[in-house]
């Protein structure tokens, strides 16, 4: 149930070293995605993050886990958007619906997919705000421009990114205070 | 024969809400009675997980009773499939021809796949795909607000049942499915109304129910009220009294002989319809009027239809019940059994779906603490906010110090927590007081000689983990055939930090010149690793040694460049005669030439040093200044020769002022006076020269062509002669 972690360090600026036991081989999670493929018998791995203060978050489950128990796993980071071949389809296009000021707009997230004959279509997003509604589109396109599209929305709810924080120990109070960080 | 919509797949369920009967409506929102739609609802999803040659394939539907989990759908000879699932063994393989839909079925009936052959390509290999649950269909509804299940409701949506295979199908049986094993109440149960306590005496016995939810308490198989519990324990459930007499129950005190069972928060009701249609309601808070609800965990007790002929439907509603207050969850499942005869076979399978409820009261901070161990990060939290910045207090402990191991997690409103667990730790001790932690102890140390000359390098590494704050400075501390203790002042040294690219995340390393040393010296460094700000400094005890090899004395100090490893590149080697100015602002500057070596400040002649090693009588350090003996230290601002003033100089060793020249008093002040010295020869290229435990003073020596040490002033503060003291009248007695 992702619990192998046993120790997190920083051997350098915005690097952070994880460390894990357990009976491998093992299932390394990072944003809902396997870092390793296939599973890896390390027992260790340097993450390069953009946070210098918190590290990525991690989970680890080992070939006597199951994927039930890891969060990530449960509740997945991003949206997979599927489709099947739509008849006479050159290529699809995603797009994100955005909001701009009262408006809102489509924004192309993956200009061209082109049809490969495999019938079934997918485009995993990137990371989403969590508690957030989000609605994406698949346009279908023919070799004359003609299109036909497709919507999917849904409700982001995942676990939620580590906070911002910053911790300062005021030894006059004795209280340790949370604060919010800007970096 | 695998024939679509036969077996299994002769049932089929479909979302009302369309305006004519097979009309298009494909939103599980609007499903609020009226025509069937030609939506057909999906029992289970699916993600397709890779596939190789077998492109040609589309599924169409999964029968509800598939486990969830990696299945796979696999090619057998040239026209032929078999079904996979996760939870059963694969069936016989099932020929499908180019256009052709056919249920393929598993080992275990009910786990079948209705799917298309799209093409006339051959289906080659397997398709791996993810059996997964399906949220906010039909059956699962849409999400809760925190205001609804603060508030409560009510919602509810038709399905149509359709028999969509060929024949008449028969006794037709849906009733609500358990979501846990069920139990007798033990010895607490509730009271006739208001909140109370529902126990099991079977040990662990809730342990597989959902952590909140409805129960289903019946008497001698009769129902005595479903209520909603917020929280459970392994043998206990805690209903509100909000949660009492839910989906059209009434309170009523319990008895420790009910059964009782976990069970989604719905119940079911049919309508037949009239022209093809049932009722349409307005909205979907809106109930349908005549209508027999039952929330029945049994077929015997639940809804059934005698028969649907071939190609007919009938209305089923459901409604999803929301007590005020309801719990936030990430994940709440509704779950039907359906039952039915076709082809006096009797098939069984559920119909599930999940949704969400939110609670905005849960957004908070949590902050976890451990006292000189890891948080438990499963226990509650040791202080919570909802906003920032908040205070959390630290308490000092008796004696000593106390290190507190602090994670800050986010949570959600559906009660999902960010997942970080780094932890922060903050020392104090029993005032308090903060404890800086000093940084870890450098690896790999070292002193190594440099190739062909005396000078001694300071070699280590750092690697920081864990280290907060982190080092920034090496503290170098030597000592003179002693180790160092750390009491000596360092050598400091500041660390290269890389804050990014490539090479961010080695260890940094230090790689710095000590000093130049005679040969056979025993120099031993202790190595540190430092933060500057703080002055938190790493606590290890064991130096570095080494004991140098360098050429012999008075090697020519000739420029060497190269770019091989260990090789350092010099300046020119000293001249016989020359100038070098000290302090341009108070005049102060060498001058040497065959035979001696002169300090002046201005026109004030502070001393020559006279040496030839053929034993000439003028020999010796001439001076109009006495000697005087005091004990002088303090922290330079240049090396070896360190001006204060016009009037005020300091010779350094060591990094420590040693000796004084006091223009004001005419005295030159050091610790003592001894005749031997430390060293014959430095090889430098300087004067005056630092050689780290000592501050060498050269004279060229014109006998043997080189220079040579005159005297030495050591590190402790003596001042070594290897000439005599010649207190000198005038300036000219120095000629």
């Amino acid at each position: 149930m992702a619990s192998s972690i046993t120790s997190i360090t920083k051997p350098a600026a915005f690097s952070w070293q994880y460390n894990w036991s357990g009976t491998s081989r093992f299932h390394v999670i990072a944003k809902g995605r396997d870092v390793f493929f296939p599973s890896t018998t390390k027992t260790s791995h340097i993450f390069d993050h953009d946070d210098n203060e918190e590290p990525p978050v991690v989970e680890v489950y080992d070939s006597t886990e199951s994927e039930a128990d890891v969060d990530q796993m449960v509740n997945p980071p991003y949206m997979l958007l599927q489709w099947y071949a739509a008849t006479d389809a050159k290529y699809y296009i995603a797009q994100e619906q955005e909001t701009v000021g009262a408006n809102t707009q489509w924004t192309t997230r993956k200009p061209t997919i082109f049809a490969n004959g495999e019938g079934y279509y997918q485009f995993a997003t990137p990371v989403l705000d969590d508690e957030e509604e989000h609605t994406w589109r698949i346009i279908a396109l023919d070799d004359l421009g003609h299109e036909s599209i497709v919507e999917f929305t849904m409700t982001m709810v995942r676990n939620p990114d580590p906070p911002r924080i910053s911790l300062a120990y005021n030894a006059g109070t004795g209280n340790l205070t949370v604060s919010a960080r800007s970096t | 024969m695998a024939t679509a919509f036969t077996k299994i797949d002769a049932l089929g369920l479909y979302l009302s809400g369309a305006t004519v009967a097979g009309g298009g409506q494909p939103l599980p929102a609007s499903a609020l009675g009226g025509y069937r739609s030609s939506k057909e609802v999906q029992r289970l999803g699916f993600v397709v997980r890779g596939g190789f040659g077998i492109k040609p394939i589309r599924i169409d539907w999964i029968s509800g009773s598939n486990g969830t989990g990696r299945s796979a759908l696999n090619a057998s000879g040239t026209t032929s499939l078999i079904w996979d699932p996760y939870d059963a063994t694969a069936g016989t393989a099932v020929s499908v021809a180019n256009g052709e839909t056919k249920l393929i079925e598993s080992n275990t009936v009910a786990k079948s796949i209705r799917v298309t052959r799209m093409s006339s390509d051959t289906p080659k290999g397997n398709l791996a795909i993810d059996v997964v649950d399906v949220f906010n269909d039909l059956l699962g509804f849409s999400n809760i607000s925190s205001d609804d299940a603060t508030a409560g409701k009510a919602n509810y949506r038709a399905a149509f049942i359709r028999n969509h295979s060929g024949a008449t199908i028969t006794d037709i049986k849906v009733w609500i499915k358990t979501l846990g094993t069920q139990r007798v109440s033990g010895t607490a149960q509730l009271g006739s109304s208001g909140s109370g306590t529902i126990t099991t005496a079977t040990a662990s016995g809730f342990a597989d129910w959902p952590t909140s939810g409805w129960c289903h308490i019946k008497n001698a198989g009769t129902t005595r009220e479903i209520v909603y519990y917020t929280s459970r324990t392994s043998t206990s459930l805690t209903v509100p009294a909000a949660g009492r007499g839910r989906l059209g129950t009434s309170a009523a005190a319990g008895a420790n002989t009910d059964t009782i069972d976990a069970v989604p928060g719905i119940r079911v009701g049919l309508e037949a319809p009239s022209s093809d249609a049932i009722q349409t309601i307005a909205n979907e808070t809106t109930a349908p009027t005549g209508i027999t609800w039952n929330a029945q965990t049994t077929s015997a007790t639940g809804v059934s239809i005698a028969s649907l002929a071939a190609s007919a439907d009938y209305g089923l509603w459901i409604h999803r019940d929301t007590p005020a207050g309801m719990v936030a969850g990430a994940q709440i499942r509704n779950s039907l059994n359906i039952e039915f005869v076709y082809s006096a076979t009797t098939y069984s399978t559920v119909w599930s779906g999940l949704y969400r409820c939110a609670n905005n009261a849960l957004r908070l901070y949590e902050l976890y603490s451990g006292t000189d161990t890891s948080p438990d990060l499963t226990a509650t939290a040791a202080t919570t906010s909802a906003t920032l910045p908040f205070n959390h207090a630290l308490t000092p402990p008796g004696s000593g110090n106390r290190t507190y191991h602090i994670v800050v997690r986010y949570r959600n409103a559906y009660g999902l927590t960010s997942l970080n667990r780094y932890e922060r730790k903050t020392k104090i001790d029993s005032t308090g007081a903060l404890v800086v932690k000093n940084p870890s102890a450098p690896t790999n140390m070292s002193l190594q000689g440099e190739i062909g000359g005396g000078g001694v390098y300071a070699r280590a590494h750092y690697t920081a983990i864990d280290d907060d704050p982190v080092a920034n400075t090496w503290a170098i501390y030597l000592a003179n055939g002693s180790n160092p203790t750390g009491s000596e002042t360092p050598i400091l040294v500041p660390m290269t930090i890389e804050n990014g690219g490539l090479f961010r995340r080695n260890v940094r390393p230090l790689s710095y010149l000590i000093g130049t040393f005679i040969s056979g010296a025993d120099v031993r460094a202790l190595i540190r690793t430092r933060h500057s700000a703080s002055g938190a400094e790493s606590t290890n005890t064991t130096p570095a040694t080494i004991t140098t090899t360098t050429g012999p004395v008075g090697l020519p100090r000739v420029p060497m460049f190269g770019p091989g490893f260990g090789q350092i590149q010099r300046g020119a080697s000293l001249g016989v005669g020359g100038t070098k100015i000290i302090s341009a602002p108070y005049n102060v500057y060498l001058s040497w030439d065959s035979g001696y070596l002169d300090l002046w400040v201005g026109t004030d002649h502070i001393f020559r040093i006279r040496y030839d090693s053929s034993g000439a009588a003028n020999n010796g350090i001439w001076t109009t200044y006495a000697f005087a003996k005091d004990v002088i230290s303090g922290t330079p601002t240049s090396e070896p020769i360190d001006v204060v003033s016009a009037t005020e100089l300091y010779i350094t060793s060591n990094g420590v002022r040693r000796m004084k020249i006091d223009r004001s008093a005419g005295t030159i002040s050091f610790t003592s006076m001894d005749k031997a010295l430390t060293r014959r020869s430095s090889n430098s290229s300087q004067p005056v020269f630092d050689a780290t435990f000592q501050t060498l003073f050269q004279v060229y020596d014109p006998y043997a062509g080189d220079y040579a040490t005159a005297l030495d002033l050591d590190s402790d503060g003596t001042l070594r002669m290897n000439v005599p003291w010649r207190r000198a009248g005038t300036v000219g007695d120095f000629n």
